[in-house]
């Protein structure tokens, strides 16, 4: 059913003849070029001028999910996934990744947290975690796969038992891998309890490194995308979650206080 | 060989002028500045080229496209900074204000994003809640959930309803 206002409010939303005669430039000229040099078409940028994030946000990311040269020594354990070029490994030690503790602080706030993307949200205990090396032909990457049990539901299409597989967005400790600045999805032990926000990936979900693609979904269904943000953790060190991202909590010391705050976000 | 690309790039050139403001309004509802918009256009219509997508129907080309445009922003959102080559090409950039103001989109675009969707679809295109459900793959139980929510807050927000007169 059309609405007028909202029409009339998204119609001021619209590219000006200049932008749109730059964006169709660009289109065909990456189609000529995809046709003389018979390669897979790359995607185009824009020439940059603004960005929404701070260089805290950026420094933070990039730690995250640094792309490494392949270390050799990993101790190649099963082959979780392999296709065309990229294969995942699990693995029990990673490489140190050298890290900036001041750098994680701030990439998503308390609205994007809840608004910016397709989430669930459920209280669940994690019943395996186990680290990851993804070889994007030469190029590695090094994740972690949560496996956490349902125990009960706040936001999606989950149902209490299930078994969930989220990606996680570093490694968790082997001992002596990440820094402090990791604490929520590095704590991950088996047997924890905690209050997880997962993504769901899209069907079409590609993480495209080195020429080489992964679609997601052939391997995991959920991710958390941040070390500390997307999860509320009950550990032997007490409740871990970002507090400074979600101020009503600030001093929260039970899962059961987060909970009461998640139900009221997610309603 | 020249004539083969002559029309297909006339069918892109079609299928850009007949979409490009609709793309445009889904990629700027999930990122909110006209740069990363631009990139997620363009994203959208490189992969017909790419993928030698060939459509159905008028029908199922905007389909395609509110699909395609809104998978790519949200690989976009959730990978980003996968796509970050160099840090220090970021630290000098300030926060963006490309977005126009009216009470009504700046409420629409703080919903979270599958909201914004459905929002987008039902009210301005005119689909109901089956078609979207079989658009985006969901059950239309989903949707129609997204709708009642979505409206919900912006009741909330705005202290009226969309569906009112």
């Amino acid at each position: 059913m059309k609405n007028k206002r909202y029409i009339d409010a998204m119609n001021q939303v619209t590219p000006d003849e200049e932008a749109k005669k730059r964006m169709l430039q660009n289109i065909l000229g990456e189609s000529g070029e995809s046709k003389e040099k018979g390669k897979v078409v790359k995607m185009k940028r824009t020439k940059r001028n603004s960005f929404i994030l701070t260089g805290a946000v950026a420094a933070a990311a990039l730690f995250i999910t640094l792309g490494l040269p392949d270390m050799g020594k990993n101790d190649a354990g099963d082959v979780l996934y392999s296709k065309g070029d990229v294969e995942v490994t699990e693995v029990s030690e990673v490489p140190e990744i050298p890290s900036n503790p001041s750098a994680i602080t701030a990439i998503f706030n308390e609205q994007e947290v809840f608004n910016m993307f397709d989430t669930v949200a459920f209280m669940g205990t994690v019943k395996e975690v186990v680290n990851l090396k993804l070889d994007f032909d030469g190029v590695m990457h090094y994740r972690a796969m949560a496996v956490i049990t349902v125990d009960k539901v706040y936001d999606g299409e989950l149902t209490v038992g299930e078994t969930v597989n989220a990606m996680l967005p570093g490694p968790v400790d082997t001992g002596s891998v990440m820094g402090a600045d990791f604490n929520i999805t590095r704590a991950m032990k088996p047997g924890e309890r905690g209050i997880f926000m997962p993504i769901v990936y899209s069907s079409d979900e590609v993480w495209e490194e080195n020429g080489k693609e992964l679609k997601m979904t052939e391997f995991a269904k959920y991710a958390i995308i941040d070390t500390v943000r997307f999860a509320f953790m009950d550990t032997d060190e007490g409740l871990l979650f970002e507090r400074n991202t979600f101020p009503a909590i600030k001093d929260a010391k039970t899962l059961e206080e987060v909970e009461t705050y998640i139900m009221e976000k997610v309603k | 060989m020249e004539k083969t690309k002559l029309r297909e790039e006339n069918e892109i050139i079609g299928i850009y002028e007949r979409h490009v403001d609709m793309v445009y309004r889904i990629c700027f509802s999930y990122l909110k500045n006209a740069v990363d918009t631009e990139d997620m256009v363009q994203n959208t219509f490189i992969k017909i080229i790419e993928k030698s997508i060939t459509f159905e129907s008028p029908e199922h080309e905007k389909a395609w496209l509110i699909v395609t445009a809104s998978n790519l922003c949200k690989n976009h959102l959730k990978h980003w900074w996968q796509k970050r080559g160099n840090i220090e090409d970021h630290l000098m950039e300030s926060p963006d204000t490309d977005k126009p103001h009216d009470e009504l989109l700046d409420t629409v675009m703080k919903l979270p994003e599958k909201y914004k969707l459905v929002l987008y679809l039902y009210y301005y295109e005119g689909y109901d809640s089956n078609e979207i459900a079989k658009m985006l793959d969901k059950p239309q139980s989903t949707v129609r959930n997204d709708l009642h929510r979505a409206r919900k807050r912006l009741r909330e927000e705005l202290g009226e309803d969309l569906d009112e007169k």
